[in-house]
C-alpha cells in the first residue's frame, strides 16, 4: 500500500515537471524564434506595388509574448541595456518616444519592434543587434507588449491602414481589403513545441472565400474567415 | 533722533539718501539755525529762572518772531517724515526712486548699446537688466501683442532672440536654424535663413529635449551651437556660414545645447550630456576663426582640467594633486561628465570667468565613491589661458544629480560694511550662494527652495551637511527628497536690477521619489540610473518667482504658481520684471513690490529667455518664445485644483509694445513695403 | 548526527590513503580562527555524540538481553512481589548525566559562537559581494576612492588579517560558504549581511554557494586565495593597474570584437567602463577558473566557454555569442593579454 502511494507520488511529480507554462527561457539556436529570412522580408516601408508578400511577413509573432518569465527578463534587459534611460523607467519616454501609448513611429507590431531595437534608427535609437541576441531582443519585444501600446499581430493589415477594432468599414473602402488575402497560419508562439515547417508566405489561392467582415476587435470575437488554427495570445 | 530710516538700510558710500540731510543736526545752515533756537529756548528759560523781576518784561518783537520760527523748523525737524523713503520689504505701496535695497553695483560692459540685446544674458556680469524704461510700471498693464513670428519648429523654446542692427535672429531647436528678421519692415519678413543640417542622430541623445539655449553676436558674425557638437559662425548680414568646428563625437552621447558666450576675441563653448557618460570640458574658439585655443575637461588630471601653480581654491576639501582622477574609483572619471552646458559670466576687472560643471556620471551615487571633482563645481577661471584659479564644488559626491552650471551674477555688494566683489549663484541643491569672485571664499548660502536633503552649511569648510537618510541606494525606494534632480532651480537663469539691488529667478517647489538603478556604460546610450517620480513640495504649488536679497541671503518677496515657473527673467530700468510659466501665462511684475501688474496667455508654456529691445520705430519692445518642453515635465496633475494635461508644444516668438502699436499692424493694406517711416502713420 | 558520521568518515578515508585527494570543501580541517573553534566544537560534540551512542546502545543491548529472573514453576495465579530493581536509579544518573553533558554542550556551544561572531581586531580590508546567479562579483573597498576596483568570483585576500564581507544579492538568495574558512553567511535580497574570516596560511580555499539559487546553483563556486601581504599587494597593484594596450593586429581585432559584442554586459577597466551586467574582466588571466569555477582558466577552456556557454552552463545568464572562429579567435587572443 505505502509502496504503491509512493510510487503514484513518484509520477506525480515527474509528470508536473514536463510541463509549465512558460516553458524555458532559454531558446537554445532557433527553435521557435522567426528565422533571419523572415525577418529579412519585413520591410520599414510600404512595399511599391503589391504588397502581399510583404504583408504576411508582418504579421509574424513574437514567441514571448505573454510569457511571464520572459517578461520579467526582458524587464531587466530594459533596465541593463539602458533602455529606460532613454525611454523612462516607466516606458513613458524622455530623449526616446514613450512606448506604452499607440503611437509608433516605425511600426508597433512585434516584428516592427524587434527590428528597430535590432537595427536602430536614425534619430538615435541605437541598433543592439550586435551586442544582443535574437533571444534576448524578442523578450525585450515581451517586455514592450507588456505595457499595453504595440499592436497585435493579428491587426498587422489594420495596422498599416491606420484601421482601428470595432470601425465602421464604407462600402467603397471594403474593396481594398480583398486585394490582400488571409495569411498563412502564424507562428506558433511557444518555443517548446517542435520547429513547425516554414510558414507558407506566398497567397492561398482561395481568396474568394474571403468573404467582407467588420474589422476584428482584437481577442474578444472570432473571425468569420476560416483559418487553420487559432493562435493563443 | 531725527531721522528714521528704512530697516534693510545698509550704510555706504553709494547709498543716496535723501534723509541723510535730515539725519544730521551738524551741519548745514539748516542746523546752524536750530541751534540757534535751542540756545534761544534755552537762553529764555534760563532768563526766566534767574530774574524773576524781568519776567514780566517781555521780549521784543523781533525775538518773538524768530524765536517762532526758529521753534517751528526746530519741530519740524525732529518730526518723522511722513512719506517712506525706501520699500519695507513687505511694502506693496508706492515706491521711491533709485532706492537700492542692497547697494549692489554693476559693471555692465561690454556695454552694448542699450536698444539691442547683443547676447542671451545681455551682458559679461550676467545681469539681464536692460536701461529702457520706456515700458516702466505706470504703463506695462498697456502691454498687448505687437507682432509675432513662427519659427516651424516645434520642442522647447529655450532661447532669447538678439537684436542687433535692427535685425532680429531668432534660432530654432532642433535642426537649429537660425532666422534674421528684418525690422526695418512692416511684417519683419525674414532676411535670411541658414539651414545648418545638424545629424539627425543627435534627436536621441539630447536629455533634456533637442534645445539650444541661444545664440551670440561678436564681430559681425552670430555664433552658435548645433545638438550634433558643432560650433558654426553666420555672416550677420548675408547668413553665410563663415566658419564651424567639429568640437565632440554626437554617436557617444555627446551634444552642445549651450549659448555661446563672447569674450573679446574669444568665443566660449561647452558640451552636455551628464547623463550620457560624457566627458565634459569648456572650450575657447578664436572668435573670427573658430580654431580651438584651449579646452579644460572637468575630470582628469591637473593637466586634463587645466589646473596649474595658480590654482588657489578657498577650501582644503578642493587642495591636492591630480584630484579629478583620486576621487574617483578606477578609471571612472573618464566617463565623469560635469558637462558644462549652461551658463558663462566675465570679470574684466580679474580677467576671469565663471562656469559651473555638470553633475556626475552615472546618477547612482554607490557606483561612485568619493568627492567626484570636478564636477557640480564652479570654475573661475583665467579667459586667455584657461588655467583655473579657484574652483569651489557646491555638493561633493552628488547623489541626486544637482549640477552646478546655474548662472553666476556678478557685482559688487557690501557685506558688513565693506564692498565685496562678488558673485550670486542660485545652485540646483537650493542653496543661494554669495561667493567672493576673486578667492572662491562663500559668504552667504542659505536656502531659496525647499529642500531636505541638507541639515545645514557649515561655513567653516564650506561643505553642505548630507542627512544620510536622503541618500540613495540601488533598488531601494527613496521617497520624499527634495529638491528633484532638476533642483531649486534649474537653467533658467535669474536677472539683478542696480536699481533695487535685488535678483530675481523663477525657481521650483518640487520633491521627488527616487530608487537608483546600477548603470552600465553602453556608449551612444545613457550612464544614468535614476529611476524618478517628481511631485509638488508643501504648499502644492510647482512654481514661483522670488526677489531675493543677496547681501542678507533671504526672500523679499515671491509669486507662487500653480505650474512650473522655467523661465528666464527679464527686469529693466523701468522696475518691471519679467518671467512666464510653465501653462503659458507671461507676466510683468513691479520689481520693488513684487505686485503683479499685467499678465498674458501665450499659445504654448514659456520656458525661453525675455528680452527687450527699441524698434526704428523707437517704441521699446518686449519678446519671448513659447514652446513648452526642455525639462519643464512635472506636471500638475497631483493637484486637486483641476486637472491640466500638459501644454500642446509651441514655436511662437512674441513680441509686446505698449497698445500692440507698432509698423505691422494698422489699417489698410499692409506689405512688407512699408518701412519705419510708415510708423508714425500708426498711433 | 549524519555530518558527524560524515567528519569521521571522510576524515578517516582520507587519513588512511583509501581516498587519494581531500574533497576541497571537506571542512573536518579548517585553517582559520573564525571555524577552528566551531571545528573543534563539532569534533567535540561529535565524539560526545559517539559515546552517546555506544552507551545508550550499550544499555539497549543489556537491556534486551537482561536476565529476567522469572521462575517457571511459578503458580500463574500468584501476585507477583516485584522487588525494587533500582529502575529510578538508572532514571536519575541517565538524566543527570545527560543534562550536566548537555549543559556543558551548550555552553560550549555558546561560547564557541560568541568567540566567532566578530574578528578580534578591526578588519582593515572590507571587500562588497554582490551574488547574481550564477557567479559572485567582488568590489575591495577603501576609503581612498581611486583604490577602488572591482573584480569576480576569485577573492584575494592578505594572511592572518581578519577580512569583513559585506554580502548583497542582485536577485535571489544565495548563501556566501567557505567552508575551509568560514560559515554560512546566507545572501538575502534587499538587504546587506555582514560576516568575517582570516586565513591562518596561504593557499586556495575554495568555496560555494549554499542555498539553492536556480538551475546552476551546483556551479556556482568561489575560490579565496590566501596570500602573504606582499603579495596580496602586488596582486592589488597589478588590479588597479591600467589594461596593456592589444599588442597584436589579432588582438586588436577581438578588442574591437569585445567592445562591440561583449562590453554592453562585460567591463574591462582602463579600456572602457562597461557593462555591469556580467563578471568584471579586467585581468581575466589573473584567474584560476573561468565561469565561478566551472572550468580551470585555460585559452582552450576560455574559448570553449565564449563559444557555448548555454552547452556548458544551461541556463547561464550569457548567451551564445554565435561568433564565427576567426571572431572567437581575435577575441580569445584579446583576452589572453589581460594578465
Amino acid at each position: 500500500m505505502t509502496f504503491a502511494i509512493g510510487i503514484a507520488a513518484l509520477l506525480l511529480l515527474l509528470g508536473g515537471c514536463k510541463h509549465s507554462q512558460g516553458g524555458t527561457t532559454t531558446a537554445n539556436s532557433a527553435s521557435g524564434l522567426p528565422t533571419a529570412d523572415m525577418l529579412a522580408s519585413v520591410p520599414l516601408g510600404q512595399v511599391a506595388g503589391e504588397p502581399s508578400f510583404s504583408a504576411a511577413a508582418l504579421s509574424i509573432a513574437n514567441p514571448y509574448q505573454g510569457n511571464a518569465q520572459a517578461i520579467q527578463q526582458g524587464e531587466q534587459l530594459y533596465i541593463k541595456m539602458n533602455c529606460a534611460g532613454c525611454h523612462a523607467y516607466n516606458g513613458k519616454g524622455n530623449m526616446g518616444p514613450d512606448l506604452t501609448d499607440a503611437e509608433w513611429r516605425y511600426g508597433g507590431l512585434p516584428v516592427q519592434i524587434y527590428k528597430t531595437i535590432r537595427d536602430g534608427r536614425p534619430q538615435g535609437m541605437p541598433a543592439w543587434g550586435v551586442a544582443l541576441p535574437p533571444d534576448d531582443i524578442w523578450k525585450l519585444v515581451a517586455y514592450i507588449q507588456s505595457l499595453g501600446g504595440t499592436v497585435s499581430p493579428k491587426d498587422y493589415e489594420h495596422a498599416r491602414q491606420g484601421d482601428k477594432p470595432g470601425e465602421q468599414v464604407a462600402p467603397e473602402a471594403q474593396a481594398d481589403a480583398q486585394l490582400a488575402p488571409p495569411p498563412e497560419a502564424e507562428m506558433s508562439p511557444d518555443p517548446n513545441d517542435q520547429p513547425t515547417a516554414q510558414p507558407a508566405l506566398a497567397p492561398t489561392t482561395a481568396p474568394a472565400a474571403h468573404t467582407e467582415t467588420p474589422i476584428v476587435p482584437k481577442r474578444k470575437t472570432k473571425l468569420t474567415e476560416p483559418k487553420a488554427s487559432e493562435p493563443q495570445p | 533722533m531725527a531721522s528714521t530710516s528704512a530697516p534693510s538700510q545698509k550704510s555706504s558710500a553709494q547709498f543716496r539718501d535723501t534723509t541723510s540731510s535730515n539725519a544730521s543736526v551738524h551741519g548745514g545752515a539748516l542746523g546752524r539755525l536750530l541751534k540757534l533756537g535751542e540756545s534761544h529756548a534755552t537762553f529764555e528759560m534760563v532768563k526766566a529762572e534767574k530774574t524773576p523781576r524781568r519776567q514780566s518784561r517781555r521780549p521784543c518783537k523781533l525775538q518773538r518772531c524768530a524765536t517762532a520760527v526758529c521753534f517751528s523748523l526746530f519741530v519740524v525737524a525732529i518730526t518723522p517724515p511722513s512719506q517712506a523713503q525706501t520699500p519695507a520689504p513687505d511694502n506693496h505701496g508706492n515706491s521711491a526712486e533709485n532706492t537700492s535695497a542692497t547697494g549692489a553695483t554693476f559693471n555692465f560692459a561690454p556695454n552694448d548699446p542699450p536698444g539691442e540685446w547683443r547676447s542671451q544674458a545681455r551682458d559679461y556680469a550676467n545681469t539681464r537688466y536692460s536701461t529702457l524704461d520706456q515700458i516702466n510700471t505706470a504703463n506695462v498693464a498697456k502691454l498687448r501683442m505687437a507682432w509675432t513670428f513662427s519659427d516651424g519648429t516645434l520642442n522647447g523654446h529655450e532661447s532669447a532672440p538678439l537684436v542687433v542692427d535692427n535685425t532680429m535672429y531668432v534660432v530654432t531647436p532642433f535642426p537649429d536654424i537660425l532666422y534674421a528678421l528684418d525690422l526695418t519692415r512692416a511684417g519683419e519678413p525674414i532676411k535670411w535663413t541658414f539651414k545648418p543640417n545638424p545629424a539627425p542622430i543627435a534627436n536621441g541623445k539630447a536629455c533634456c529635449d533637442t534645445v539650444t539655449r541661444g545664440v551670440a553676436y561678436a564681430n559681425g558674425k552670430l555664433i552658435y551651437n548645433l545638438l550634433d557638437d558643432h560650433t558654426v559662425a553666420v555672416d550677420a548680414k548675408t547668413g553665410k556660414e563663415v566658419w564651424r568646428t567639429k568640437m565632440g563625437n554626437v554617436e557617444t552621447g555627446e551634444t552642445m545645447t549651450m549659448a555661446p558666450f563672447v569674450v573679446g576675441k574669444k568665443v566660449l563653448v561647452g558640451d552636455s550630456g551628464g547623463e550620457m557618460g560624457v566627458w565634459g570640458w569648456i572650450a575657447a574658439l578664436d572668435v573670427d576663426t573658430g580654431k580651438e585655443l584651449w579646452r579644460a575637461y572637468s575630470t582628469g588630471s591637473d593637466k586634463d582640467v587645466r589646473i596649474g601653480a595658480d590654482f588657489k581654491p578657498f577650501y582644503d576639501r578642493m587642495k591636492g594633486k591630480d584630484l579629478g582622477i583620486s576621487t574617483w574609483p578606477a578609471g571612472m572619471w573618464k566617463h565623469g561628465a560635469g558637462s558644462v552646458w549652461a551658463w558663462i559670466s566675465y570679470d574684466p576687472s580679474l580677467n576671469l570667468i565663471y562656469y559651473g560643471t555638470s553633475n556626475p556620471s552615472p546618477r547612482v551615487p554607490d557606483q561612485r565613491p568619493g568627492d567626484n571633482l570636478w564636477t557640480s563645481t564652479i570654475f573661475a577661471r583665467d579667459v586667455d589661458s584657461g588655467m583655473a584659479r579657484w574652483a569651489y564644488q557646491t555638493t561633493p559626491h552628488d547623489r541626486w544629480d544637482y549640477d552646478a552650471v546655474n548662472e553666476n551674477i556678478l557685482m559688487d555688494l557690501p557685506i558688513d560694511g565693506q564692498s565685496r566683489k562678488v558673485l550670486v549663484h542660485f545652485d540646483r541643491n537650493a542653496y543661494a550662494y554669495t561667493i567672493d569672485r576673486a578667492t572662491g571664499e562663500v559668504l552667504k548660502a542659505s536656502p531659496f527652495a525647499y529642500q531636505n536633503w541638507s541639515s545645514g552649511f557649515d561655513m567653516k569648510t564650506g561643505t553642505p551637511m548630507v542627512i544620510p537618510d536622503k541618500e540613495p541606494h540601488p533598488n531601494v525606494k527613496l521617497v520624499n527628497v527634495c529638491p528633484p534632480d532638476i533642483g531649486g532651480k534649474d537653467w533658467q537663469p535669474a536677472a539683478a536690477s542696480p536699481r533695487t539691488g535685488l535678483v530675481y529667478a523663477d525657481i521650483f517647489n518640487i520633491c521627488m521619489d527616487v530608487t537608483d538603478h546600477d548603470a552600465s556604460y553602453i556608449p551612444s546610450s545613457p550612464y544614468d540610473g535614476m529611476d524618478m517620480h517628481r511631485y509638488p513640495a508643501p504648499g502644492g504649488n510647482l512654481g514661483e518667482f522670488m526677489a531675493w536679497n543677496p547681501a542678507t541671503g533671504k526672500k523679499v518677496w515671491s509669486i507662487k504658481e500653480t505650474y512650473m515657473t522655467m523661465s528666464g527673467v527679464l527686469v529693466t530700468a523701468g522696475d518691471v520684471a519679467f518671467y512666464g510659466t510653465a501653462d503659458g501665462w507671461f507676466r510683468g511684475v513691479d520689481a520693488r513690490s513684487g505686485k503683479v501688474l499685467w499678465s498674458q496667455k501665450l499659445g504654448s508654456g514659456i520656458i525661453g529667455q525675455p528680452m527687450t529691445y527699441t524698434g526704428p520705430d523707437h517704441r521699446q519692445y518686449i519678446a519671448i518664445s513659447a514652446g513648452i518642453g526642455g525639462a519643464a515635465t512635472v506636471r500638475a496633475d497631483v493637484i486637486a485644483l483641476r486637472p491640466l494635461d500638459f501644454p500642446a508644444g509651441g514655436n511662437t516668438l512674441y513680441v509686446f509694445s505698449i497698445d500692440g502699436n507698432s509698423m505691422s499692424s494698422g489699417p489698410g493694406q499692409l506689405t512688407e513695403k512699408d518701412g519705419v517711416s510708415n510708423a508714425a502713420k500708426n498711433r | 548526527m549524519i555530518p558527524c558520521a560524515m567528519f569521521l568518515y571522510i576524515h578517516m578515508m582520507s587519513v588512511s590513503g583509501l581516498v587519494q585527494v581531500e574533497p576541497p570543501m571537506a571542512y573536518h580541517r579548517t585553517f582559520g580562527p573564525a571555524v577552528d573553534a566551531i571545528t573543534r566544537l563539532g569534533w567535540g560534540l561529535g565524539i560526545i555524540s559517539l559515546l552517546v551512542i555506544i552507551i545508550i546502545a550499550g544499555l539497549l543491548l543489556g537491556g534486551i538481553f537482561r536476565k529476567r529472573g522469572v521462575d517457571p514453576a511459578a503458580d500463574p495465579r500468584q501476585l507477583t512481589v516485584r522487588r525494587d530493581a533500582g529502575g529510578m536509579g538508572w532514571i536519575y544518573i541517565g538524566v543527570g548525566t545527560s543534562s550536566v553533558v548537555l549543559f556543558g554542550c551548550m555552553i560550549w556551544t555558546l561560547i564557541v559562537t560568541a568567540a566567532v561572531a566578530h574578528p578580534p581586531v578591526a578588519p582593515a580590508l572590507t571587500v562588497q559581494v554582490t551574488a547574481s546567479q550564477w557567479w559572485w562579483s567582488l568590489r575591495y573597498v577603501d576609503d581612498r576612492p581611486a583604490q577602488i576596483f572591482t573584480t569576480a568570483n576569485e577573492i584575494h585576500i592578505p594572511v592572518g588579517q581578519p577580512i569583513r564581507f559585506e554580502l548583497m544579492s542582485a536577485d535571489v538568495m544565495h548563501s556566501f560558504w567557505i567552508p575551509q574558512l568560514a560559515g554560512k553567511m546566507d545572501v538575502i535580497p534587499g538587504q546587506t549581511n555582514v560576516t568575517w574570516l582570516e586565513a591562518d596560511q596561504p593557499g586556495e580555499y575554495l568555496g560555494q554557494c549554499a542555498a539553492f539559487c536556480g538551475p546552476q546553483h551546483a556551479h556556482m563556486a568561489l575560490m579565496i586565495v590566501a596570500e602573504t601581504p606582499e603579495d596580496f599587494t602586488a596582486w592589488k597593484h597589478s588590479q588597479l593597474a591600467d589594461t596593456a594596450p592589444p599588442n597584436s593586429e589579432e588582438a586588436l581585432r577581438g578588442a574591437q570584437i569585445f567592445q562591440t559584442r561583449c562590453a554592453v554586459c562585460h567591463t574591462i577597466r582602463g579600456v572602457s567602463p562597461a557593462g555591469v551586467v556580467g563578471p568584471d574582466l579586467s585581468h581575466l588571466m589573473a584567474r584560476h577558473t573561468l565561469a565561478a569555477g566551472l572550468l580551470p582558466n585555460t585559452p582552450g577552456n576560455l574559448a570553449g566557454w565564449i563559444d557555448n556557454p548555454q552547452g556548458l552552463k544551461p541556463g547561464t545568464r550569457m548567451p551564445d555569442p554565435n561568433l564565427s572562429g576567426t571572431e572567437l579567435t581575435a577575441v580569445t587572443s584579446y583576452l589572453n593579454t589581460l594578465q
